[in-house]
């Protein structure tokens, strides 16, 4: 009895191992949109159940904000910038941990979504799609550590790199010009591609809430990112320009 | 007062449809239910439960679900394939030491250890090998206190899991 246990704790443990270099080497998503496309309804529905209580926890914590509250899908299409189409989608899971952030929206490649579309919420830009399944789609918030978007900050037009940081962290902001002329309550907005294919220019990224006193690290600042990413509900993602 | 866990009569096929209807529903509110409440997705609900299906049904049964689950959390996520199913196959070893006995909430303390132990080092391994590293300010509390939480209201259930399975 003890070596059949001893034998299946090896063969599991040699498995796992197996799947770590595989997926390091592979980086293959196909068992993971798989699982997606199972997992979702699930998840839509769950949330579905549950999300009222949450929206009344949240309206209770800031009951006079009304960009607080629950917004509804016309709404949220409200938000896409001049120029560009939008499918609203809602939020039924997230990953959200010191090491990663991302969420899964009820919306996918039937929906018009890609791999790099950019995702906005009331307020400005959450993140970018990293995987598409046909009815699902994972998010990669800006708050994830594995993050990095081009930025600008404004009035002064400098350039800059915004990652994150995880979970309750605010952002970090690298700027790329040493002598550049920046301050404490500046926004940032996205830089933008040139072909303006994923992000789009000029969409709010957060505020700058302090600067790196350090000398040595250069000009480099935190930002305070435009929404609470624990409690976003329903997103715009940006499918194409028109 | 400590008692061994006496495996010897698990009914194999019981213990398996539990663990398999346990595993996705702890998945499910772990990456939905949490989130959409206002609570983070980072407490460890999921490896509370492997933790007590192995205190429970034994290391074989406690290795197959944190395996099991495990995968489900890397598949469901952005992680690295393989990492969670590492993490919740030692973690169901490990879980089967925990000596109970007959107080509903004794051993609640080594199964908070190994819960918590098991999600941050689930964080940790992850971080590690995609090269991020860590950012613990936040996640430290919510897997600290969550695994407490999860522990608590899981762990009295012992009982009723050990009639199930007979």
């Amino acid at each position: 009895m003890m070596a059949r246990t001893r034998n299946t704790v090896l063969l599991l443990i040699v498995a796992s191992l197996a799947l770590i270099l595989w997926d390091l080497r592979a980086s293959d998503t196909t068992l993971r949109t798989a699982t997606q496309e199972v997992m979702t309804p699930l998840q839509r529905t769950a949330t579905a159940l549950f999300s009222p209580l949450g929206a009344w926890a949240r309206q209770v914590q800031a009951f006079d904000d009304p960009a607080a509250r629950t917004r509804s899908a016309g709404e949220i299409a409200l938000l896409a910038p001049g120029g560009w189409t939008g499918v609203a989608g809602r939020v039924v899971a997230a990953d959200i941990t010191g090491t990663r952030a991302t969420v899964t929206i009820d919306v996918g490649r039937a929906d018009g979504l890609t791999r790099g579309n950019a995702v906005l919420a009331p307020g400005g830009l959450v993140g970018q799609v990293i995987m598409v399944s046909a009815s699902a789609a994972t998010v990669q918030l800006v708050t994830d550590p594995r993050s990095t978007i081009g930025a600008r900050v404004l009035p002064s037009e400098e350039m800059g790199v915004v990652t994150g940081a995880g979970m309750g962290n605010a952002l970090g902001l690298a700027i790329l010009n040493p002598a550049a002329n920046v301050a404490v309550g500046q926004q940032v907005v996205s830089l933008g591609s040139a072909d303006e294919v994923g992000v789009p220019a000029d969409l709010p990224l957060g505020v700058i809430s302090a600067m790196n006193p350090a000398p040595a690290s250069g000009r480099a600042a935190q930002v305070r990112p435009v929404t609470s990413m624990t409690s976003l509900d329903t997103v715009l993602v940006l499918t194409e320009r028109r | 007062m400590s008692t061994v866990r006496d495996t010897t009569h698990v009914y194999p096929p019981r213990a398996f449809a539990l663990s398999a209807t346990a595993i996705p529903i702890a998945v499910l509110v772990q990456t939905s239910v949490l989130p959409a409440v206002g609570l983070s997705s980072a407490i460890p609900l999921t490896f509370a439960v492997v933790c007590l299906l192995a205190i429970t049904l034994g290391p074989r049964t406690g290795a197959l679900a944190g395996f099991a689950t495990g995968l489900l959390l890397d598949l469901s996520g952005v992680g690295v394939l393989g990492v969670g199913a590492l993490i919740g196959t030692v973690l169901g070893v490990v879980g089967a030491r925990i000596r109970v006995d007959r107080w509903i909430w004794s051993g609640v303390g080594q199964m908070w250890a190994c819960t918590a132990a098991a999600a941050g080092g689930y964080a940790l391994i992850d971080a590690l090998l995609v090269g991020t590293g860590a950012r613990w300010s936040a996640t430290v509390w919510w897997i600290g206190a969550g695994a407490l939480a999860c522990c608590l209201v899981l762990l009295p259930a012992r009982n009723w899991i050990t009639r199930v399975v007979r």
